[in-house]
């Protein structure tokens, strides 16, 4: 059943995200790829078990006894090559005793702005009353702008 | 444009560089804001300015909105309902533009954002230092990206009043809660950024099959999607 309920979570990210990077050269900005709505969730679940093994899966107990569990799936050339377990904080505590058997690569930290080193901010912040609370602002305001 | 510009060049106190570059972006403002109703774009929507008669620049910038829309299978597009809103191909094009001027001038090392776009530029040691927005909790990061030239461009719906439609349904993209493009070219980012969101799932292989461009993106529920690069970027801080 854990098993089971892992690939599972598993093949469905599998299905929405195929990513690998190719480093090549661009001559333009924008290629011509036109995106392609075919999902590959049929083809890659069928593929066999040899994509997935029991020992990247050792974080399943997570699943039912800690409640909702964050997975992030990074894939390349359409293996799974990385699962990290990032997990919310939930009633019960665990949350440190889960977050220390995965190791996320992204962080989340509360930014002191005179502190911290960050030079400027990306978001989906576009207008201006979105950017008064912005972090951006913050940082703008701890540089002195 | 409506949105306020940061602006950070390390080698110079001068302040007619920085004013000169506010200049230049008032001026875009003057002629692309569709708030003011006395820009070149209020003229053209209220038919007060007929098509033939719009000048150059902005039909440049018409020209570019259809390229890019041709170019996304319409995930991007300057046209709404009828109506041309070219304000997300101007926000990147703006920094584009100010900050080859800027290198023009012999300033190759600076930061400029607007709206949430960040473009980064060093010939130097200088390394930046870029977040990106936690859409949740705005005064957070989900990481960090330590870079030298980057173009860094983030769309997302959690902006209230900021609604990327998906063409094909007519509803707001909702898929995620924002997606991050990176990669050399703000003006491509942007657009890619949008596209991409736009899209919804499929937007992830979209930016990945874009050479040079990584991606990242959060979805309601919290999932983190990283392109092999973006990763790479984002462990190397």
């Amino acid at each position: 059943m854990r098993k089971t309920l892992v690939i599972t979570l598993a093949v469905a990210i599998l299905g929405i995200v195929s990513l690998y990077a190719h480093k090549r050269d661009n001559a333009t900005p924008i290629t011509a790829t036109t995106p392609k709505s075919t999902s590959v969730l049929s083809t890659t679940a069928n593929s066999g078990s040899s994509t997935y093994h029991d020992g990247t899966y050792s974080g399943s107990d997570v699943q039912t006894l800690y409640g909702e569990v964050e997975v992030q799936a990074i894939i390349s050339g359409g293996n799974i090559t990385d699962i990290q377990f990032l997990k919310m904080p939930d009633e019960h505590g665990h949350s440190s005793e889960i977050t220390s058997m995965a190791a996320p690569i992204l962080k989340q930290e509360t930014l002191d702005a005179q502190s911290s080193n960050i030079d400027f901010v990306s978001g989906a912040t576009s207008t201006f009353d979105g950017y008064k609370q912005s972090l951006q602002a913050a940082l703008d305001k701890a540089a002195g702008a | 444009m409506g949105m306020p510009i940061s602006l950070d060049i390390p080698d110079t106190k001068d302040p007619e560089v920085f004013k000169e570059a506010f200049r230049e972006l008032r001026i875009v403002d003057e002629q692309f804001s569709p708030y003011k109703p006395t820009s070149e774009l209020a003229l053209f929507r209220t038919g007060k300015l007929k098509p033939e008669q719009v000048s150059i620049g902005m039909k440049e910038i018409m020209k570019a909105c259809l390229e890019a829309e041709e170019l996304t299978d319409g995930f991007f597009s300057a046209r709404f309902d009828g109506s041309f809103d070219p304000s997300g191909y101007v926000k990147g094009w703006a920094l584009h533009e100010i900050g080859q001027k800027l290198r023009l001038k012999g300033h190759e090392t600076f930061c400029i954002s607007a709206g949430g776009d960040v473009w980064a530029s060093s010939s130097g040691d200088k390394t930046w230092n870029i977040a990106i927005q936690d859409p949740e909790h705005r005064s957070q990061t989900v990481g960090v990206i330590s870079v030298k030239n980057m173009a860094v461009a983030t769309s997302g719906n959690y902006e209230r009043g900021n609604h990327i439609i998906n063409p094909k349904t007519g509803e707001p993209a909702e898929y995620f809660a924002c997606l991050t493009v990176a990669g050399p070219d703000i003006i491509a980012a942007d657009i890619l950024a949008t596209a991409a969101y736009a899209m919804g799932k499929p937007g992830l292989k979209f930016i990945d099959g874009q050479p040079g461009y990584e991606v990242l993106a959060i979805d309601d529920k919290k999932i983190i999607y990283a392109s092999t690069g973006m990763k790479a970027l984002l462990e190397a801080t």
